[in-house]
């Protein structure tokens, strides 16, 4: 028989659960960054397209030559009848039979090796790729104009001048020998990139054990690859020059991995005390975790842009799923759960499966009628906003752009969906929050 | 004998927050962050001469007030005039909120701007060059570390449809997680009530060490509107302001730093000696710079740097890059990027967290 005492008790722990709860989540952390060194960089939107371009940025923040292996996902679905890319199955009206066929969703993955000699930037552009020609350091007869560094022994890759300086090695030119970016070979394209560190003979992921790399410089996991994209239109209606830059989101290295093909993002601990890096080996992770969810602030679609009075946002979201599975090529796939505030502190809601990449005006998030959308300003009434996203069943990536357009007249959609070109647009990171708890893969063939 | 049940059950309570709250942050990781929610929410670069929207969103269930300071950096005489003017928000639970730094926002249900009004946002002065500064407060007035905030600031010029000086850029604001119990690494503790937030991971996460900014030549051509519209170019501006504020006795702060450069060949070059006097913005192509970072300069078209302090006891910096590419016919656009930050102490980076604060100002 329960006591008042007891009762008492009770009901001030449940309280405290309650409290405790609401005092935790603030405090939980997601584990990508897009403001710092990383070991995995994701580009998660990539386009190309007749006017527009992405150039990508990549630099190797160590003292030591690295390597990142590289994979383009090709996002573009297709018609079934031409295999044309497509966005919509009106696209695949076949004139000369008169049929049209299904837009069919799909994506294809192109690898890459980018070798990068200690602290060198690297860029180039989407459309064109980087041949040997465009690289700074090519080695061979080309490579006197580099700084040299250690190949083989104890030091391999740290710079040196003499060859006292690499000991059992060689002191030659660094190189960027073994980089070969192919261009993304459509037009239209739309995708993303992913960059994983690796070592530059194996191509894979360096096994490693500690995160100390000051005492154990040649066990530690590293991160030091930094990334940006700079999307850029040229042309359009008007000669118009618009730019969009973000920074690539990283996955920062546990302290351990076991060098596997297999990449362990975050997992859920054995139990309450413990971490994911208490997990078997074979299980444990390598990678921190993806966040639990992506806070998006925007300005709803159709709002007047506060900075002219009269054109209008529209805001574009890109999503891609943390788990990619490379070597068998499944489509990847996880629902998004949106949770919508407005100024007003209303909430609504929606979901939308991301399937490989999602990228859309966010008032085509939840409909085809951009004036009903819950992402649009006339139905929620207020200018700005804040989503925020959780994958089921996966974590998710992302990043934003905001387009200034013309208005359209309602229920035309704003101008800058029909032109090439915003009159003005900019694109930025998502923040983050709380981190998954159950484990994300990356499998490389 | 109730009294006594409650506070017998208060102990138990507190004692099991406590633990909960030490058990759950214990490795989290509190730091200087473009990314997460945080406490602290600095704007580096807020201008009045195109026009600012200011995004700020809580991103938690309880009421947020918010005091934001803007200190104008705008140069005079050869001096910052280090300009201070506060006010106060109020957030409810989940509330995001904007505003444009031009025309500030009233308090007015019946105004253009809908959605609950979060408090008094005066306009800044035409000309205004500065940076805003926004701290998650108790209603009382003492600092919080709720770590709720978070925030973006778009730039931009828009005039018409078309317009070659169309310019839109978006960055995030920068945030400074206070580092509750056990957190920062395991040394955190809760934030007390004084009005010094010291930023020396006890109490805030401790200033980066350094900034990393990867940047095309200034001058170079741009890659990608080249081969489009030739002759194209690229020009990155710099906005720094130093990682501590004295907004009590209003002292602007100083600090020197030195930024050193890689291009594509791995070829080291170095600018010292960068006054960073309370606000900086210059073009790479600045004579500050010496010709480093242009495309003579540095001789490849990209290159990165690290800007850290120029010796010890000088603060490091906090900044945004706003880089504007322009085609040969004279179109032009800007894309503002948040720079990364730099706390790895080994070489090349040797960037070592350095301790700071932010005064504000008493209560009264």
């Amino acid at each position: 028989m329960l006591t008042m005492k007891k009762l008492t008790l009770m009901g001030a722990a449940g309280a405290l659960w309650g409290l405790s709860a609401l005092l935790l989540s603030p405090m939980a952390h997601g584990a990508t960054y897009s403001d710092t060194g990383a070991a995995v960089l994701v580009w998660p939107k990539v386009v190309v397209a007749t006017q527009r371009d992405t150039v990508i940025t990549i630099t190797n923040s160590a003292r030591s030559q690295t390597a990142a292996h590289c994979f383009y996902v090709n996002a573009n679905s297709r018609c079934s009848n031409s295999l044309e890319a497509c966005s919509t199955s009106s696209d695949c009206f076949d004139v000369a039979s008169g049929i049209t066929g299904n837009c069919v969703g799909g994506w294809i993955e192109v690898n890459f090796d980018v070798i990068l000699t200690p602290e060198q930037p690297v860029a180039w552009s989407a459309a064109s790729g980087l041949g040997n020609s465009g690289l700074s350091c090519p080695g061979g007869l080309f490579g006197g104009s580099c700084a040299k560094v250690c190949s083989g022994g104890s030091s391999s890759g740290f710079p040196c001048s003499l060859p006292s300086d690499c000991p059992g090695g060689t002191c030659q030119f660094a190189s960027n020998a073994g980089t070969r970016v192919p261009a993304v070979g459509e037009n239209p394209f739309v995708g993303e990139l992913k960059c994983i560190e690796s070592d530059p003979i194996t191509r894979l992921p360096k096994a490693c054990t500690t995160l100390d790399c000051n005492a154990d410089p040649a066990n530690c996991c590293r991160a030091d690859l930094e990334g940006t994209a700079i999307i850029t239109t040229v042309g359009g209606p008007s000669s118009i020059v618009d730019t969009e830059r973000y920074n690539a989101v990283g996955l920062r290295p546990t302290g351990f991995n076991n060098g596997d093909r297999l990449l362990t993002i975050g997992g859920t601990p054995p139990s309450p005390t413990t971490t994911c890096l208490d997990l078997p080996p074979e299980t444990r992770c390598e990678y921190q975790p993806c966040s639990d969810v992506l806070v998006f602030n925007h300005l709803f679609d159709g709002a007047v842009d506060p900075i002219s009075g009269t054109f209008v946002a529209e805001s574009e979201l890109s999503l891609v799923p943390c788990t990619q599975d490379f070597l068998t090529q499944r489509i990847p796939q996880v629902t998004a759960q949106f949770l919508v505030y407005n100024e007003f502190e209303q909430r609504l809601s929606t979901s939308r499966l991301v399937s490989c990449v999602l990228d859309t005006p966010i008032s085509l998030i939840d409909t085809v009628q951009p004036n009903r959308s819950i992402f649009s300003a006339a139905l929620q009434g207020t200018v700005a906003g804040q989503t925020r996203i959780t994958g089921v069943g996966g974590g998710l990536i992302g990043a934003a752009t905001l387009n200034l357009c013309a208005p359209g007249v309602p229920p035309a959609a704003p101008v800058c969906r029909s032109t090439v070109v915003a009159p003005g647009g900019a694109a930025y990171n998502l923040n983050q929050f709380a981190d998954r708890e159950a484990a994300d893969f990356i499998r490389i063939p | 004998m109730s009294t006594v049940k409650g506070l017998r059950a208060g102990r138990i309570a507190l004692v099991l927050i406590g633990m909960t709250l030490t058990a759950a942050t214990v490795g989290a990781e509190e730091r200087f962050t473009t990314e997460r929610p945080s406490t602290v929410l600095l704007f580096p670069k807020v201008v009045n001469t195109s026009d600012t929207i200011i995004q700020i969103t809580n991103t938690t269930n309880l009421l947020v007030n918010v005091h934001c300071f803007y200190v104008n950096g705008q140069d005079v005489g050869g001096a910052p005039i280090w300009q201070i003017t506060d006010f106060d928000l109020v957030l409810t639970r989940q509330q995001p909120t904007h505003w444009s730094v031009r025309n500030g926002r009233g308090v007015n249900p019946n105004d253009s701007e809908t959605g609950l009004d979060p408090g008094l946002v005066p306009p800044v002065v035409p000309g205004f060059t500065g940076f805003l500064a926004c701290v998650e407060v108790m209603p009382s007035g003492e600092p919080s570390g709720a770590n709720s905030l978070k925030g973006e600031a778009t730039i931009g010029e828009v005039t018409t449809l078309g317009a070659p000086g169309n310019h839109v850029s978006k960055y995030n604001a920068i945030g400074i997680q206070a580092c509750g119990q056990g957190g920062c690494g395991g040394g955190g503790q809760p934030v007390n009530d004084d009005n010094i937030l010291e930023l020396n991971n006890v109490e805030f996460a401790a200033c980066p060490g350094g900034l990393l900014l990867n940047f095309a030549a200034e001058n170079s051509e741009d890659v990608a509107i080249g081969p489009t519209n030739p002759p194209s170019v690229v020009s990155t501006n710099l906005t720094l302001i130093p990682c501590g504020l004295d907004l009590e006795n209003l002292v602007p702060a100083s600090t020197l730093q030195t930024i050193n450069l890689r291009n594509e060949f791995e070829s080291p070059g170095s600018v010292s000696q960068v006054p960073v006097d309370c606000w900086f913005s210059r073009d790479l192509g600045d004579p500050l710079f010496g010709n480093e970072m242009t495309i003579g300069g540095l001789q490849t078209f990209f290159g990165s740097g690290i800007i850290r302090p120029a010796a010890p006891g000088q603060v490091p910096v906090l900044g945004v890059a706003n880089v504007l590419h322009m085609a040969g016919d004279g179109s032009s656009d800007t894309a503002a990027t948040n720079l990364h930050f730099c706390n790895e102490p080994l070489a090349p980076s040797g960037c070592n967290q350095v301790n700071s604060e932010i005064r504000l100002p008493s209560l009264p």
